[in-house]
């Protein structure tokens, strides 16, 4: 596909096409996700009358195309082939086989353009179901729409087809995004293995790294991820960003530092590795409850600014002063977070006693996460065309 | 000691007086509300406050028949030994002259029967204006003008209210306020405790409604006090959020349901932003502290410290404030 896309005007910026019947929800859960708008808000959204595409900075440069409800394809102005994904949303609680058609009969046309499109079907609307009820709807329809591209003259069960169970009332249309998001990060491995390493040697139990504007998570750790962990560090973000436009005190001078220029340092590297750690240690720290972080960081607030004395290079993630947070829960869980880019913070469950008896030793170990973390940016912000 | 709250209103569509205190005091998300039935005839509820303070909750349904017998055959029933009246009001009632007649026939019971009590009248169901802030005043202003005709000589205190912004949480916040008698001495002990704790602000909540008890500040300990915030001689004044109270309890009060289900429960928080600190933990077995400090300096470990070497004086002070 890279080579249809040469032509185009903006070809880093993959581009998601949003497709579905009327009043399926297509626009709400693109103001939702994308706009933070209150779910209850969706209800009086106007319906879509023309194509609109938006460009969406997440950790990667994407374009959403919102369509008007049941607007066929061929009114639009490019081929199917400058989509990187297709997302396809049918609404759950009203009469769905005329979607499944539409879905089929697009499959087949993508089949012959485009067959390595990641088509994501939203079901959709799904939070007034009983738990069961839902399951068993959704798997029905699942069902029907195997049944149709087998009975299909073309061998439409190739294509890379997903299915998400959403509503906007609840997380699970930010998981669908995040999962649709996370096919197209190019350094997406490195960063589940930073986030491995991370979990492994401080001890965490469950770590993402959320993009905060969105509330999608860029990446999470290999541990089996499930659902009620995710909602709730959803929740807890949404706290935290509403709880700090409570307080809009100037800042201190000593932390009022303007951001340096980012350094676009080797634009060479192959973004599918893990870009080198020059002049950083590396998180190898074992994990061990008597062990006592190499710097003294007692006040472990400080930690950044002490590190950023001693660095070679003034990197940038060490320049300023990140937000940091914990919720304790009872009786073993808590909740920590560490803002680590303008647009990336850190989540983590780590079991209670872990988190008190070394709490020093995984801040520190965070300040090498957020280095390399800021590695990877960079890298893929030199990428982007400039002006971006 | 137990005070009798009574929750009346009138109308046929339920202008959510179940949904207000259910959220307030039995953890419910505003989401969860629209499932909730007609309040049949009266539901009492005890919930305890502060500890020893029981609130005895009459939450009234509001069709009309019930309301011609509470007025009637149920009159001394109803509004004898009221401590709080909370009469609710749906902005967009769709007649208006009619809720007011019984609303000044009940203003009239409870005046006659209970002398003492405290009235407060709740303009409920906000966010249906449509307009903006702005319009919203509006609206509430024309309905308070209309109201303040039959109110009297007793003040009637009136708010806004939803259950989907922290309107709720004022509200009610000002009406536990009322049946908490020493929240002046809390304020002046949360004053000096700010001071040691070099906090721009400590406020302290009920543990689980999240209601604000008392906040530091030169009050009288009246929460509608406004305090200047300390954060230097450049300030702003327009930086600090005046509903920053209610918000803080809206958001803590929201998380805490959502902790809950993970077969956890919420316990304390700890935050730093660039530019201020907070911690909010445990102070007495029944409140909360929360602690505001700009200072970077100052580490959170030294302020749940200070909290932990407070906690016995507040408990003291808290015992008293509950009668
Ligand atoms: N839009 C909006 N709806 C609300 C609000 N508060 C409650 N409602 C809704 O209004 C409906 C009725 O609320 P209830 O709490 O059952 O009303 P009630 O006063 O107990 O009614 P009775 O049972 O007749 O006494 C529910 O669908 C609530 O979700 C609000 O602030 N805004
Ligand atoms: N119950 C429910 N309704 C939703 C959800 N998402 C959107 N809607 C509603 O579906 C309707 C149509 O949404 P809209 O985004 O305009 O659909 P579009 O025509 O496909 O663009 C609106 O009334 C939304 O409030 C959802 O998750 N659950
Ligand atoms: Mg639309």
């Amino acid at each position: 596909s890279a080579k249809s896309l040469a032509g185009s005007k903006d070809p880093h910026r993959r581009k998601i096409l949003v497709l579905g019947l009327r009043r399926a929800g297509k626009t709400a859960i693109q103001e939702v996700v994308f706009h933070g708008m209150s779910p209850r808000d969706t209800f009086f959204i106007e319906p879509t009358f023309r194509v609109s595409k938006e460009d969406v900075n997440t950790i990667i440069p994407l374009q959403l195309w919102d369509c008007p409800g049941g607007m066929p394809v061929e009114n639009l102005d490019v081929l199917l082939d400058a989509f990187s994904t297709l997302v396809f949303v049918i609404d759950i609680q009203d009469e769905y086989s005329h979607a499944i058609s539409k879905l089929v009969h697009l499959m087949a046309m993508v089949y012959t353009v485009h067959p390595l499109i990641n088509i994501e079907v939203f079901v959709h609307k799904a939070e007034s179901m009983s738990e069961d009820y839902k399951i068993d709807n959704f798997r029905q329809l699942q069902e029907r729409v195997y049944d149709e591209t087998i009975d299909h003259p073309l061998p439409l069960e190739n294509l890379q087809i997903t299915f998400h169970l959403t509503s906007v009332y609840d997380h699970t249309i930010y998981e669908a995004w995040s999962r649709v998001i996370q096919k197209l990060i190019p350094p997406l491995a490195a960063l589940e293995n930073l986030l491995n390493v991370l979990c492994s040697n401080s001890g965490l139990s469950k770590a993402f790294l959320f993009d905060i504007k969105t509330l999608t998570h860029v990446a999470a750790d290999e541990s089996p991820p499930d659902a009620t962990t995710y909602g709730l560090c959803c929740e807890y973000i949404q706290t935290l960003l509403q709880f700090s436009n409570l307080y809009k005190y100037p800042q201190s001078s000593r932390t009022h530092q303007p951001l340096p220029p980012p350094q676009l340092t080797s634009t060479h590297t192959p973004s599918s590795s893990i870009p080198a750690r020059k002049g950083t240690q590396p998180l190898s720290i074992p994990n061990s409850k008597t062990s006592r972080p190499p710097p003294a960081n007692s006040t472990h607030s400080s930690a950044p600014s002490t590190l950023s004395n001693t660095s070679v290079d003034l990197d940038p993630a060490d320049s300023r002063v990140w937000s940091t947070s914990s919720v304790r829960l009872k009786p073993q869980t808590t909740l920590a977070y560490w803002e680590i880019t303008n647009q990336l913070s850190l989540v983590a469950l780590i079991r209670s006693e872990t988190y008190e008896a070394s709490q020093g030793l995984i801040d520190y170990n965070v300040t090498f996460f957020r280095k390399a973390i800021h590695r990877i940016v960079d890298i893929e912000k030199a990428k982007w065309p400039s002006g971006d | 000691m137990k005070k009798k709250v009574l929750l009346m209103g009138n109308h046929d569509t339920g202008s959510g007086k179940t949904s207000m205190r259910s959220i307030i005091f039995s953890n419910n998300l505003a989401s969860a509300t629209s499932r909730f039935g007609a309040t049949i005839d009266v539901e009492m509820n005890h919930v305890r406050f502060l500890g020893s303070l029981v609130l005895n909750l009459w939450d009234c349904g509001g069709q009309e028949t019930f309301l011609d017998s509470y007025l009637a055959s149920q009159r001394n029933t109803i509004f004898r030994d009221v401590g709080v009246l909370i009469y609710v009001f749906d902005v967009e009632t769709r007649d208006f002259e009619r809720d007011i007649s019984y609303y000044i026939e009940c203003l009239d019971a409870c005046r006659k029967n209970s002398p003492e009590a405290d009235i407060f009248v709740l303009i409920h169901k906000m966010d249906l204006v449509t307009g903006g802030k702005r319009e919203r005043t509006r609206a509430f202003e024309l309905k308070k003008r209309e109201l303040d005709k039959y109110s009297g000589s007793t003040p009637i205190k009136m708010f806004g209210t939803s259950i989907w912004d922290e309107t709720l949480y004022k509200a009610w916040s000002r009406i536990v306020h009322t049946l908490i008698p020493n929240a002046p001495l809390l304020s002046s002990h949360l004053t000096s405790f700010a001071k040691i704790c070099s906090a721009i602000e400590i406020v302290l909540f009920e543990r689980t409604t999240f209601l604000i008890i008392a906040r530091s500040g030169t009050s009288t300990g009246d929460l509608d006090d406004v305090i200047p915030p300390e954060a230097g001689p450049d300030s702003d004044p327009n930086v600090i959020n005046p509903e920053r109270f209610e918000k803080v309890s809206q958001l803590i009060k929201a998380f805490k349901v959502s902790c809950s289900r993970m077969q956890e429960q919420f316990h304390s928080m700890e935050i730093r932003f660039p530019n201020y600190t907070a911690v909010l933990e445990l102070m007495t077995t029944n409140t909360y502290v929360m602690a505001i400090v700009a200072d970077p300096n100052v580490q959170t470990a030294t302020l749940r410290l200070n909290i932990r070497l407070a906690r016995e004086r507040f408990e003291e002070l808290q015992a008293g404030s509950a009668g």
